[in-house]
């Protein structure tokens, strides 16, 4: 799995791109807050460094459930 | 100020003027006494009365002489007296004003440069904490430096030895035809000697037997002509270690060590497939590492396809120097991408829904999902609890 992330919202480009072996998702429904866990993976544009401890995680705030639900396929993801 | 000296007794001119009416008050009654009929008395009342009048006169005198003598020339004097305290008061009052503007002024600046010297304390009780803290990262950071130098090391030397076993137990490749790559790879191997190497190089698409009797073993000259290709014609630091061996004109299971900007080992990179294209527009080669891992320490972080450009060289050239691999790269490619491993169109669907509500919600960050080798069903089993 290859992401890329960029944190600056205002002016898009490639901060760093995360790779990993295993990526989850799962949604604070009461939150609505979209949490990725990443495992196993390596992050930076540069050289990849290992994640701290094996795990990096991601939030995305303002995540609706029907946003993930339903749809074909349908999106893995856990609620709680 | 106004309490009269001399033991309470008045000594204004309104209180002599009291005294003499006093006294002429006393001196008519007497006469008044004198002249009305006397009462018949006896000689010892006569005697006691005339007493009585000498002391009253004489009480009278006193009193007028001592007021009239120390009242009116005292006056003026402490007059005098008074004017000259008063005024020396006066002065007295304005330097203690004065001194007391400036005791005020020394105590603000005395507080202001205790609060100063109590910011500079703190202030520099802060830098101190932060110069300590700094040193005790720069400490590790060396520490850590030191490590990696000594694991680079240790890897080096593990990639060494495990280069000899492999070429005493096959001869680099060449010594036994009918060897087998899958027999030769480390992973299987490993149980044969101390090898070292961190992790398994099966990837998803681990040789198959039948792939495995169809290897053909890569020769070590090409293994060094692939490696002069990579350390001068590429942006990449990758150098081959080992092949499985080829299938047609395809590397099968090939295992790269990366090096870092200073030379050092940082990791290694294998491949399940690795295959050679030719550019029809330019004097270009292509290697299109397939269903790869990087290995960084005991990490590894699949992909699935990767490129590496070998720029401005001669591809007729190392066709003549490396044909077992570059024989059947041809200009095809260029117009037809190779295609990647073969990848479940679900998959793409779940990514491009994913990227949708990544790209609807960048307010905290922005993210892309670029690709996914697969989709675990039991997430999806998961997501249903």
């Amino acid at each position: 799995m290859t992401l890329v992330v960029d944190r600056d919202a205002t002016a898009p480009r490639v901060d760093e791109t995360v790779r990993a072996e295993r990526m989850s998702l799962t949604l604070r429904v009461a939150e609505r807050r979209l949490e990725i866990d990443l495992d196993d993976g390596t992050r930076g544009r540069g050289r990849p460094v290992p994640f701290p401890g094996g795990k990096l995680h991601y939030f995305i705030p303002g995540v609706a459930l029907s946003e993930l639900e339903g749809g074909d396929p349908a999106i893995p993801f856990q609620k709680r | 100020m106004n309490e009269p000296a001399g033991g309470g007794i008045d000594r204004r001119p309104e209180d002599l003027e009291r005294a003499v009416v006093h006294a002429a008050a006393v001196l008519e009654r007497l006469a008044e006494a004198q002249a009305a009929p006397r009462p018949r008395r006896n000689r010892a009342a006569m005697l006691v009365m005339g007493l009585l009048l000498l002391g009253s006169i004489g009480s009278s005198f006193l009193v007028l002489a001592w007021i009239v003598g120390g009242g009116l020339g005292g006056r003026e004097s402490r007059a005098d007296e008074l004017m000259r305290l008063t005024g020396a008061f006066r002065d007295a009052l304005a330097d203690r004003a004065k001194y007391e503007e400036k005791v005020a002024s020394l105590e603000s600046r005395a507080a202001r440069l205790e609060k100063d010297l109590a910011d500079q304390k703190s202030a520099g009780s802060e830098a101190a904490s932060e110069l300590d803290r700094t040193r005790a990262d720069l400490q590790a950071a060396r520490k850590k430096v030191f490590e990696y130098d000594n694991r680079a090391i240790d890897e080096k030397k593990g990639i060494d030895k495990m280069l000899e076993l492999i070429a005493a137990k096959r001869g680099f490749g060449g010594a036994n035809p009918n060897d087998s790559g899958a027999a030769s790879h480390p992973s299987l191997a490993a149980g044969d000697g101390d090898t070292n190497i961190p992790v398994s190089l099966a990837g998803p698409d681990a040789l198959h037997p039948a792939a495995a009797r169809a290897l053909k073993p890569l020769p070590p000259s090409a293994v060094k002509e692939l490696n002069l290709l990579l350390a001068y014609s590429t942006q990449t630091s990758l150098s081959l270690i080992e092949a499985a061996g080829t299938v047609g004109h395809e590397l099968r299971d090939a295992f790269f060590t990366k090096y870092g900007p200073q030379g050092k080992p940082a990791g290694f990179v294998s491949a399940a497939r690795v295959t050679f294209e030719e550019s029809r527009i330019e004097p270009r080669l292509r290697m299109r590492l397939l269903d790869g891992f990087d290995i960084v320490g005991k990490t590894r972080t699949p992909f699935v396809s990767r490129d590496v450009d070998f720029r401005s060289v001669d591809p007729s050239d190392w066709k003549r120097r490396i044909p077992e691999i570059f024989a059947g790269a041809s200009g095809a490619a260029e117009s037809k991408p190779a295609e990647p491993a073969p990848r479940n169109p679900r998959s793409d669907a779940v990514i491009g829904r994913l990227n949708k509500i990544f790209a609807a919600h960048t307010d905290y960050l922005r993210l892309r999902i670029d690709d996914v080798v697969s989709i675990e069903p039991g997430v999806s089993m998961a997501s249903g609890s």
